[in-house]
């Protein structure tokens, strides 16, 4: 029997009687990190990683939860689990589930490129390895991250000398503390300011202890990390004069480039090189590929000699 | 090549006024104008396709939704030179030949052009600069040769050129030393040797040689010549 399983709620330990980042209410929820595509409303009980369970409650409100350090082991049925760095976001997991010396890895969403704020993503031995393939194409190859920071800090500065206020729009949890922690280690030409979403999430981290810069108010000149929600609201008239752009993975893509002025392909997820470097350092045979291209992506693993499947 | 630069830096660039001088579109021009190879979509898309299996080729088109991005990205993968979106945002802004002549001597280069809303991509390579040889005559059609040059014991094609201001005396001597006729086309014997000038030379592996010429011209009829002095291929 398969130690995790593919059921309308979500993956399934039948082994522990748990979910793996369910999107239907549950009674017990194992959780790889904080954003909502992972951590849905509704669950009787939440169990996560330190870092992620501030996140989780500020997003979710109240509810039972508990969490676990990285590494920590414990016993939940005929399994034992343990949460591991995935370099996605901070406090982001995959989740090893063991029974009997079989071992799974549900990698939840990951990227192997190291930044200045996520734990770095820690390769899982495993038997079986479920993958994320957001991106798993060869057209997605990410350059290094300084080079598109850089890329922004540049941009930003040319704004900056017209007293245009530069706007990067981002996921308010996890990219936009990034872009915000990896900005801090350059020369910046203004100061850094966030649409009260962002805000509020950065400090919550702040509060769990992740070193990011100060934010002050939006000015003339300044970079503002916002959400394209706040750029549709009245929040965003007070911008004043500024160019917009964008900060994805998906701006690799031409027809996604459309309505900003600027884009950077800047991803939480890893690369086609990140995710076979991923998948070859975990040893597994079988690989599960679940989300995004997932099809092509087991097809290129097949070809390459892998039990490959696509959930 | 200054004929070239000038051409291409007067007027309106049309497909017609190209054409007119050889050149299937303008990035071509621009590419040779810098001294590099033109590969034409099909071929870039084979070449970065490679090894993908049909299905993950097939997904990275849908993806994209358009053959250049998608070989342009993935060539990208295949040889550690990722696209630069500045540099695509920066033809579409300054024009291709801007951009050829800005560049720095590479091996190979991306240019994306939108025209008529639809985006082209070429790849060009290295290639040669001037030159000239000594090329033997091989067949008439109409008031063109066809001009070849020795590789081992054989003669293989080197350029179709039109006669030049020898052609009336040319085709004179053509019409007795004919040994084949295929329609309007005419082997002749192998013993009339040119002098051919041309000004790049591009990579064309569907050629025999390996490359064409470009801004090729008859320099002289070299009349004393023997047919083994020609060049080899």
């Amino acid at each position: 029997m398969d130690l995790i399983e593919r059921r309308p709620e979500g993956l399934y330990c039948p082994a522990g009687d748990f979910w793996i980042d369910p999107m239907r209410a549950v009674p017990r929820a194992l959780v790889t990190h904080g954003h909502s595509d992972h951590a849905a409303r509704g669950m009787g009980a939440y169990l996560c990683t330190t870092g992620t369970l501030p996140v989780i409650r500020h997003r979710l409100g109240k509810i039972t939860a508990e969490a676990m350090a990285y590494g920590e082991r414990r016993q939940i049925g005929a399994v034992t689990v343990s949460f591991h760095p995935a370099g996605h976001v901070p406090g982001s997991a995959q989740i090893r589930v063991e029974r009997g010396g079989e071992v799974w890895v549900a990698a939840g969403d990951y990227k192997v490129e190291g930044d200045a704020l996520c734990e770095a993503f820690e390769p899982v031995p495993c038997d079986t390895f479920l993958t994320e393939t957001t991106f798993g194409l060869p057209i997605f190859t990410w350059a290094p991250e300084a080079e598109v920071l850089t890329a922004m800090r540049d941009w930003w500065a040319g704004n900056a000398a017209e007293g245009v206020t530069s706007v990067v729009l981002a996921y308010s949890f996890g990219k936009a503390q990034r872009i915000l922690a990896g900005l801090a280690g350059l020369d910046l030409p203004g100061p850094l300011a966030c649409h009260p979403t962002v805000e509020a999430v950065t400090e919550v981290l702040r509060a769990a202890g992740y070193a990011l810069p100060a934010t002050g108010e939006v000015s003339p000149g300044a970079l503002v990390i916002a959400t394209p929600q706040g750029m549709a609201s009245d929040w965003a008239l007070s911008l004043g004069l500024h160019r917009v752009a964008a900060a994805s993975g998906w701006m690799a893509l031409a027809a996604r480039r459309k309505g900003v002025d600027r884009a950077f392909v800047l991803s939480d997820h890893a690369d086609f090189p990140g995710l076979n470097a991923a998948v070859e350092a975990t040893g597994a045979g079988r690989v599960i590929c679940l989300h995004g291209y997932r099809e092509a992506f087991a097809l290129w693993l097949r070809g390459r000699g892998y039990e490959a499947e696509a959930w | 090549m200054e004929e070239l630069a000038a051409f291409l830096e007067g007027g309106a660039a049309t497909g017609a006024r190209f054409a007119a001088h050889g050149f299937a579109m303008p990035e071509q021009a621009a590419a040779v104008l810098a001294g590099r190879r033109v590969m034409g979509m099909g071929e870039i898309w084979a070449r970065a396709s490679e090894g993908l299996p049909e299905g993950v080729a097939a997904a990275c088109l849908a993806a994209c939704g358009d053959r250049a991005e998608a070989a342009a990205l993935l060539m990208g993968r295949a040889e550690g030179d990722p696209v630069g979106l500045e540099e695509v945002l920066a033809v579409r802004s300054e024009g291709v030949f801007a951009l050829a002549r800005r560049m720095e001597p590479v091996e190979r280069a991306w240019f994306f052009r939108l025209i008529s809303g639809a985006r082209r991509s070429v790849v060009v390579e290295e290639a040669g600069g001037p030159g000239e040889c000594l090329a033997v005559l091989t067949m008439v059609e109409g008031a063109q040769g066809q001009f070849a040059v020795r590789r081992g014991n054989g003669l293989v094609p080197l350029v179709k050129l039109p006669l030049g201001p020898h052609g009336a005396e040319v085709l004179a001597w053509a019409r007795g030393a004919v040994l084949e006729r295929f329609g309007p086309l005419r082997s002749v014997r192998a013993e009339q040797v040119f002098r051919i000038a041309w000004e790049a030379k591009v990579v064309n592996k569907r050629r025999k040689l390996g490359f064409d010429l470009v801004g090729a011209r008859v320099v002289d009829w070299e009349r004393g010549a023997s047919v083994d002095q020609i060049a080899e291929g």
